[in-house]
């Protein structure tokens, strides 16, 4: 039996821990951890993969945490709509991509208030390097690159934007990809070659 | 010939080889900048984090319909008085032609006038060579007469 909870956070938690865990009838495994017991776990393995893809999209630390909660709330919302036909991963990162292109939306519509005050600097970006080049110039021409590209997929299509991101920052599979997203392996595919284009094209002087 | 050819072709192989080398490396760096700036972001407790999601999903959808209210208010401010300007000018300008159609009725009016008078005076009076042509009859026959009577006489 799935009782459905109220939608207050405050009297959520309450109920959370009135409802036996034996009332509920996980379906895989990954639902179980769905379950309310568990679910901190969820957003202990879950968090950085999402809130990594939703911060190379937007380029915006504070709007990548928010929508990060997000995601975790609207999860926790429809967990009991989860049926295990895909991984807990997939489900989780096509909600955060609808809640992406949701954002997105309503950020062309809010055209007046484009200002990011939280958003990364590609020169700040480029300082969380990992320095595997030894000589100094070699570091240099690696930040110059990484700016570029950041810069680059800054200015992708929406679409290309997160197909370039699920492929290079999260390294899915185009198939999985597809699922998330929505769209066919073909057209996915097209994107990613359009974008990875885009990319070298913008960024090719610096790479 | 075909050696320098073949030379050619493996030459532009090996740069556009380096070239995505290149871009893979320069591809790797950008994944390993975003997952190191994405570990920086300590976890936060659930509970916090789906309270404040719930209170700022709320209050965002709130910002949202203000600020489309006011944008609404923002443009019934500035159409109302640019509305109440056109209607004023099309009201001007309504007048301005009537005025003009009423000056120049009356021009033409005068005009008018001022063409028949100018004819009337230009067009002898049609009676006027009867009327000397009478006199001239009229003074003729008393001649006549006279002459008549001072032969009847003698």
């Amino acid at each position: 039996m799935v009782r459905k909870l109220p939608i207050c956070p405050s009297r959520l938690f309450l109920c959370m821990e009135q409802i036996a865990v034996t009332e509920m009838a996980p379906v895989t495994e990954e639902q179980a951890l769905l379950e309310l017991a568990d679910f901190d776990e969820v957003v202990r393995l879950y968090r950085p993969r999402i809130f990594r893809f939703l911060l190379a999209s937007l380029r915006d630390r504070d709007t990548a945490e928010n929508l990060t909660q997000d995601c975790f709330l609207r999860a926790y919302m429809a967990r009991d709509r989860f049926r295990g036909d895909c991984s807990l991963s997939t489900w989780l990162m096509k909600i955060a991509t609808n809640l992406l292109r949701d954002h997105l939306r309503s950020r062309k519509m809010r055209f007046w208030t484009r200002t990011r005050e939280s958003a990364l600097d590609p020169m700040d970006v480029s300082d969380w390097l990992p320095d595997e080049r030894s000589s100094p110039e070699e570091s240099l021409t690696a930040r110059a690159q990484v700016r570029a590209v950041w810069d680059a997929v800054d200015r992708l299509p929406a679409k290309q934007r997160s197909v370039f991101v699920l492929r290079f920052v999260e390294e899915m599979e185009l198939k999985e990809i597809a699922e998330v997203t929505g769209m066919n392996q073909s057209t996915v595919k097209t994107h990613l070659y359009r974008a990875l284009a885009a990319v070298r094209a913008k960024a090719g002087g610096m790479a | 010939m075909r050696g320098n050819r073949a030379i050619r072709q493996m030459e532009s192989d090996a740069a556009t080889r380096r070239d995505l080398e290149n871009m893979a490396y320069a591809i790797r760096q950008f994944r390993a900048a975003v997952w190191h700036i994405a570990e920086q972001e300590g976890p936060r407790p659930t509970l916090i984090q789906l309270e404040q999601a719930a209170r700022r999903r709320r209050s965002a959808q709130r910002r949202i319909m203000l600020e489309w209210a006011f944008a609404a208010l923002a443009g019934v401010a500035v159409l109302l008085p640019a509305a109440g300007h056109y209607r004023h000018h099309a009201q001007m300008a309504r007048m301005a032609e009537q005025q003009q159609a009423l000056k120049q009725r009356e021009a033409d009016a005068e005009l008018l006038d001022q063409v028949a008078d100018e004819v009337s005076e230009a067009v002898p009076d049609a009676m006027r060579p009867l009327a000397e042509l009478d006199s001239l009859y009229g003074s003729d026959q008393s001649a006549t007469g006279q002459r008549e009577k001072n032969n009847a006489r003698n």
